[in-house]
């Protein structure tokens, strides 16, 4: 019997916790790594859809509540396989109610408001949104997707003047 | 022996696969996160030239005339009127219109290589070159803690700022030539994000 040999499987069993440690270090990162590029790889897609769908419903700077329908149709006809929103607005900065306006004026936010305009007979309208979460049994984002929502400034005409407003459009995978 | 060479070729071999492992995870981040921020400067550059776009379509009601914004620029870069006018106070109200719509802070530059201008003049042949600047209403929020060097004015016409540009990133649009009144004036927008 040689003193300190265990054995042919004794002797070489130690060597198997750092290997299984390296093993599990290389493999854990090839995971991460996944996980992260596959994360970085939906909101690339996202966005990419986004800006496609954006240029695909702003063929022009103008948008008024006839050409809006149109954009719409549009939205739905190249969406593919994204859900898809969108969204006229006015983004307004909004002040706590303890503010002195005049003088120091707290904001606390930006919200976006429906755009409201007022028609032939001067009763006020609101441009309507449209897209998947308007309509029953059309794809709804999960809890855990991801939703890209972007703004593009555009025109409305209203009372003889150019008005800027905000156009939103919101993509997630369907 | 033989034992502790094994122990040792395995702790070697562990510590290899460590830096294989961190190489991987740095390379695939930093291609995830290149790519993430190509689309979003597309996105940015998108933004500010339909900004820019709209700026130059917007007019607004001074009474009962209609007044388009870049004419207005182009007028008071010409010197038809000063900071005191109404059609100066206009002209700084209507750009916050637009630039609050903004998804990050704006800036916007305005400069004139038209010999008529008395405001904004930057001549392509070198010397003195001015510039305006329109800052957007959260740029110049105390909450924003800027530290500035160069000047700009407030929305009122009445505190004076200067902007630290580097101290901050943001994403400049290439320069747009836009005819404002009987001037051209080259425009660049900046968003803080």
């Amino acid at each position: 019997m040689i003193k300190g040999y265990l054995g042919p499987l004794g002797d070489d069993f130690p060597a198997i916790f750092p290997i299984a440690l390296g093993l599990m270090f290389f493999f854990g990162a090839i995971t991460i790594t996944y996980q992260n590029y596959d994360m970085k790889q939906e909101m690339t897609t996202l966005m990419r859809a986004n800006l496609a769908l954006s240029k695909a419903v702003r063929t022009q700077l103008e948008f008024d509540p006839e050409f809006w329908e149109t954009a719409c149709n549009v939205l739905e006809d190249t969406k593919a396989n994204y859900g898809v929103m969108a969204k006229m607005g006015i983004i307004e900065v909004k002040y706590v109610e303890d503010g002195n306006y005049e003088t120091n004026p707290e904001y606390e936010g930006y919200e976006l408001e429906e755009y409201i305009y007022y028609d032939d007979n001067g009763y006020p309208k609101t441009i309507e949104p449209c897209g998947d979460l308007m309509e029953k049994g059309k794809p709804i984002p999960k809890e855990n997707d991801f939703v890209v929502v972007m703004y593009y400034p555009v025109i409305i005409k209203e009372s003889g003047v150019n008005k800027p407003v905000t156009l939103v459009i919101m993509t997630w995978k369907a | 022996m033989k034992g502790q060479a094994v122990v040792i070729d395995a702790i070697f071999f562990m510590l290899v696969c460590g830096m294989a492992a961190t190489a991987l995870f740095w390379a695939g981040s930093v291609y995830g996160n290149k790519t993430y921020e190509a689309y979003k400067y597309m996105y940015l550059n998108d933004y500010e030239t339909s900004m820019i776009a709209v700026l130059g379509e917007m007019s607004y009601k001074d009474g009962d005339t209609v007044r388009y914004w870049m004419t207005e620029l182009g007028e008071y870069m010409k010197g038809t009127f000063n900071e005191s006018s109404n059609r100066y106070t206009l002209l700084q109200e209507n750009f916050q219109k637009l630039c609050v719509q903004a998804p990050a802070p704006v800036l916007l530059i305005v400069s004139s290589p038209t010999p008529g201008a008395k405001r904004g003049y930057c001549p392509f042949a070198g010397g003195k070159c001015e510039k305006l600047y329109f800052a957007c209403g959260r740029l110049l929020d105390n909450t924003w803690d800027l530290s500035l060097n160069e000047t700009i004015q407030n929305s009122d016409g009445t505190t004076t700022y200067v902007v630290n540009e580097t101290k901050y990133p943001y994403y400049s649009s290439p320069v747009t030539s836009k005819m404002c009144s009987t001037l051209r004036c080259e425009m660049v927008t900046k968003i803080y994000y």
